[in-house]
């Protein structure tokens, strides 16, 4: 028989390379779901688990042996009071399997505190790289107990406010084998929790100690760690050049180099750090300094290596771009948006000799015309993104090079591009690879342009059509048929599209980022059939939809299991129908309830009450703040939630 | 020898051919450049055979002599270093254009051969074919069984019973499932005798009632036996929104309890909340839950083997029950009731409905 002759010549080796070489979620579950060879291979190879819900982790623990990561920051509901449970589930069914999990992602989990932390560390022994990043409640008392976690090599702890010197050390003095750590916006942390750092943590790889108020002493201390390679300190407003000396002087091992919306930086104290570092191969520079000077560039000859270079904001000349043609002859990324004094000449230049740019951002370079989008065309024929946004002088003709000659293209970004028209699309549709379209205020946009992109790039994941009057519906029809990979979409103030339009977007399956403010035409059916079809929504902007009423919010609530983030302001929303939506959308974790005029305080309150266990952001009018009982405002906020007073 | 003797040999000498023997018996003389670029092939002549007609190496059994010229067409290729990184690229992109059985068997042959380049080539093949595609269409390419159980295929398993009102009714209904077990226990009752036409009947009627939801909430097809446990179970069943909850063993008569079949074999009733398999099935259990109420007490006149008394309490309270968890939602109700009296499976389809 067929079926088992395929079956036999596919040995479990070959279906797990083939799984191997499958990178997209939704590919991966097909060939999951397709038969029990397919779900087998798949369940006892799979490392990787993101769960929506955390009540699936128990009956999902047995069917993956070999799992040894788990991430948990999309569940709703990760706090004290439901970790034991948790946990007990899961040792009853398995009790050997925590003991193989590697990394755990608690990202966002802003309701867990101390015990529940505490709980999970003494459950999943053998952790080493924990995510908590974003639980913005956390403090020194979590950090010590992540401390005990002595196997710890990767911690992140993004936006952990009252993380302090006193915790860093418990953590540096715990996690000996610690080697990449993010103190992001941790703000408590000051030089003293960052010389320990240095003197504790030698196998120390990648260092993000970004916003923090340390001053060039830390860095001092940063440039005795010997195998550092990445060290990102992005709008550190203290540190001078003095800093960057220090730097210049050690860090032997230093690859990458972030030193973006650093004020008091300048591009001399940078020459420092160039000369003694050539094997330099990321250098991000953006919003830094005013103006890079030629004498600058000229250092550039000892980067032989470097492929990505980011001096965004800063004002450049024509001679900036052939030193760094002739110096820079490797590099794959360059950053230029909002640079004065980019011209075709420049650019022209510039990829004569960087012919194999990958990742090119010339946002707001407004000066440039056809002939340096002709120039980059030719000569970087392996270019995957390409930003343009504001650059106004462009025409279909631009396009047309793109499309004849870089076939590679990914990403293209054509916002506020206003000579960008239907034929352009034409051309730019050639490029079959194409993920990630963002045309904005491009008012000559129209439904026959949008067919084009259908029929031509299939592959299309994101597409953003702000304000581009001329689509309505036969377009968005054009997009279901031709589209069906299409997970984002931004269709705000495109006034012409209706219900029937709608209708044809429910039929995209894959649909989970959904943008529609101010769409007069859209009723409560539009919204039942957007909700109805597109299951995994999970991201959806309703903002000023001003004639959608009750029975689409009623199939949102019914339909949309997995609806995380909403935005509803404007809408005109009853007290009912709000209740019902966020008391029944258990995922839902980010909402914006601003301007609701038919909801009452009453209804906020019952509604609030609804959901407190699992929203984590909320924005809502400031005069509400009097009106909602005192009670249901310390919830919320006892539970993690962060709310935004309009 | 003489000079040109000399020079006449030498250029066979370096053309040097290795035999090789496939599957089906026939014998094939390649040039050992061109083989050696197999590592099995490589291994195999390193201990000593193929070099002779009479001892030509074995090839495993996936290698064909189709297969076998495909590979030897790659390894041709690709063991001449002139070619340049484009050239290759493109001769791969070529090769690889094939059916998809013949390309899992390049895959197998390949990798019986231990060449991983070309394994490496049909495998990305493989999966550009599988993505993007429907569980539906990769099995029809591939010829695959469709043998997946229905919660495999449903997985992860929705769990949106995490309504505390409806675990409470469901306990509610254990407790008086209890109850009326102790009861029938002190009555004398010859049940057993009662034929399967009653059964019949109220499958019908339950089938036709409580629909989809109901035919889960039937109770198991080994405990028929009484009457009034089934009655009582047909009657809290739809009531009870975790529609399988009390095991669905009934058979293939209605689509939805296969779905359930494999779940509910592996979830007893403990009066908890269970999965609810499938969006479809909900908004109909949640009407069930609903209306009910309404719909059961139609049931009463065939019933007539317990107290009526006491079954009208019983009814009674659990009406009185739900009415009161449903109290709130009035609106919905409405809704749901002119919803779930059709009964159709995308109850939402309709257009105007729900203003």
């Amino acid at each position: 028989m067929e079926s088992s002759l395929i079956l036999t010549l596919l040995t479990d080796d070959l279906l797990l390379k083939i799984i191997s070489l499958l990178n997209d979620d939704f590919d991966r579950k097909s060939f999951r779901s397709t038969c029990k060879v397919f779900h087998r291979v798949d369940s006892l190879h799979r490392t990787h688990l993101r769960l929506l819900r955390p009540e699936f982790l128990s009956t999902l623990v047995v069917k993956f042996p070999c799992l040894n990561s788990v991430d948990l920051s999309a569940c709703p509901r990760i706090d004290d009071g439901t970790i034991p449970f948790l946990l007990s589930s899961i040792h009853s069914v398995s009790p050997s399997w925590a003991a193989k999990i590697r990394r755990l992602n608690l990202s966002r989990c802003s309701g867990l505190r101390f015990p529940g932390l505490q709980m999970i560390v003494s459950f999943f022994v053998n952790l080493e790289s924990v995510d908590v990043s974003y639980c913005c409640g956390f403090g020194d008392r979590e950090a010590a107990v992540l401390s005990c976690l002595a196997g710890l090599r990767e911690l992140n702890l993004d936006k952990c406010l009252y993380v302090t010197d006193v915790g860093l050390a418990k953590i540096v003095v715990g996690c000996p084998k610690l080697e990449n750590l993010s103190l992001k916006w941790c703000f408590e942390v000051t030089d003293i929790g960052v010389e320990l750092l240095s003197k504790k943590c030698s196998d120390l790889k990648r260092l993000d100690i970004s916003y923090l108020k340390v001053t060039s002493e830390s860095l001092l201390a940063v440039g005795r760690m010997e195998r550092l390679e990445v060290l990102a300190m992005v709008g550190c407003s203290l540190v001078n050049d003095i800093g960057l000396h220090y730097l210049g002087k050690g860090c032997p091992s230093l690859q990458v180099l972030d030193i973006s919306r650093c004020d008091k930086l300048s591009s001399s104290a940078l020459v420092s750090v160039i000369k003694a570092h050539s094997g330099l191969l990321q250098l991000h520079a953006s919003y830094s300094f005013f103006d890079i000077p030629v004498t600058f560039l000229h250092q550039f000859k000892d980067l032989k290596k470097l492929r990505t270079l980011r001096i965004d904001g800063a004002r450049v000349s024509d001679s900036s771009f052939q030193i760094i043609s002739v110096n820079c002859k490797a590099l794959v990324e360059i950053g230029m948006g909002k640079c004065g004094g980019v011209s075709d000449t420049g650019i022209i230049q510039l990829v004569s000799g960087c012919v194999n740019l990958k990742v090119f951002n010339l946002t707001c370079c407004s000066d440039l015309t056809d002939s340096s989008i002709r120039a980059i065309a030719e000569s970087c024929q392996d270019l995957s993104c390409l930003k343009l946004e504001c650059c106004n002088l462009l025409s279909q003709k631009s396009l047309e090079y793109l499309g004849s000659h870089c076939v590679l293209l990914e990403e293209i970004d054509l916002t506020d591009c206003f000579g960008i028209n239907d034929i352009g699309i034409r051309y730019l549709s050639k490029c079959s690879e194409l993920v990630c379209l963002k045309l904005g205020l491009c008012a000559n946009i129209s439904n026959k342009g949008l067919s084009y992109i259908a029929s031509n790039c299939p592959k299309i994941q994101e597409l953003d059509l702000y304000r581009c009057p001329g689509i309505s519906d036969d377009g968005l029809a054009s997009l279901s048929v031709g589209c069906r990979k299409l997970r984002k979409l931004i269709l705000s103030y495109c006034s012409a599209v209706t219900d029937r339009g709608m209708e044809h977007l429910g039929c995209l399956e894959q649909l989970s980022d959904l943008e529609l403010r101010g769409l007069p035409n859209v009723t409560g059916t539009g919204l039942r059939a957007i909700a109805a079809g597109c299951r995994r929504l999970a991201e959806l902007d309703l903002k000023h939809c001003e004639n959608i009423d009750d029975s689409g919010f009623w199939a949102l609530t019914y339909y949309s299991k997995n609806l995380k983030q909403i935005n509803l302001s404007g809408c005109q929303i009853s007290d009912l129908s709000l209740c019902m939506l966020m008391g029944n959308l258990t995922c839902l974790q980010d909402a914006k309830l601003v301007d609701l005029n038919n909801v009452t305080a009453n209804g906020f309150e019952h509604a609030l009450r609804a959901c407190s266990a699992q929203l984590k952001k909320l924005k809502l009018l400031a005069p509400l703040r009097r009106l909602l009982s005192q009670e249901i405002v310390e919830t919320l906020k006892a539970r993690g939630c962060k709310i935004r007073w309009d | 020898m003489t000079e040109a003797d000399r020079e006449i040999i030498k250029p066979e000498m370096l053309r040097a051919h290795v035999w090789l023997q496939t599957s089906d018996g026939s014998i094939l003389q390649v040039e050992q450049e061109v083989a050696i670029f197999c590592p099995f092939i490589c291994h195999e002549i390193q201990s000593g055979t193929g070099s002779l007609k009479c001892y030509p190496i074995s090839l495993p059994s996936r290698v064909n002599p189709l297969m076998l010229s495909l590979i030897l067409d790659y390894c041709r290729f690709h063991q001449v270093p002139g070619h340049s990184n484009k050239e290759r690229k493109s001769f791969d992109e070529r090769f690889v254009r094939m059916d998809t059985k013949r390309l899992c068997e390049l895959t197998s042959a390949a990798d019986s051969l231990e060449l991983k380049p070309l394994v490496d080539l049909t495998s990305r093949a493989l999966a550009r074919v599988i993505e993007g595609k429907t569980p539906e269409e990769i099995r029809e390419i591939f010829h695959l069984p469709d043998d997946l159980t229905e919660e495999e295929k449903l997985e992860p398993i929705k769990n949106t019973m995490d309504d505390p009102r409806i675990r409470l009714l469901n306990r509610l209904y254990a407790r008086k499932r209890k109850e009326l077990k102790e009861r029938e226990r002190l009555k004398n009752v010859e049940a057993e005798e009662e034929n399967v036409d009653d059964r019949s009947v109220d499958d019908l009627l339950s089938y036709i009632n409580g629909g989809h939801g109901d035919s889960k909430g039937t109770t198991t097809s080994k405990n028929k036996k009484k009457n009034r446990r089934r009655k009582d179970h047909q009657k809290t069943a739809p009531l009870n929104c975790s529609s399988c909850s009390n095991g669905t063993f009934l058979s293939n008569s209605v689509d939805e309890s296969n779905k359930m079949d494999s779940v509910c074999n592996n979830r007893m009733v403990r009066g908890n909340i269970l999965p609810n398999l499938g969006n479809t099935t909900e908004l109909l259990d949640t009407g069930n839950a609903r209306f009910a109420p309404e719909e059961e007490f139609d049931d009463c006149d065939l019933d007539d083997d317990i107290d009526p008394a006491l079954k009208e309490e019983i009814d009674r309270e659990v009406a009185d029950f739900a009415r009161r968890l449903n109290s709130d939602w009035p609106e919905r109700l409405q809704e749901i009731l002119s919803l779930g009296s059709e009964r159709s499976q995308l109850p939402l389809s309709r257009n105007g409905n729900g203003t």
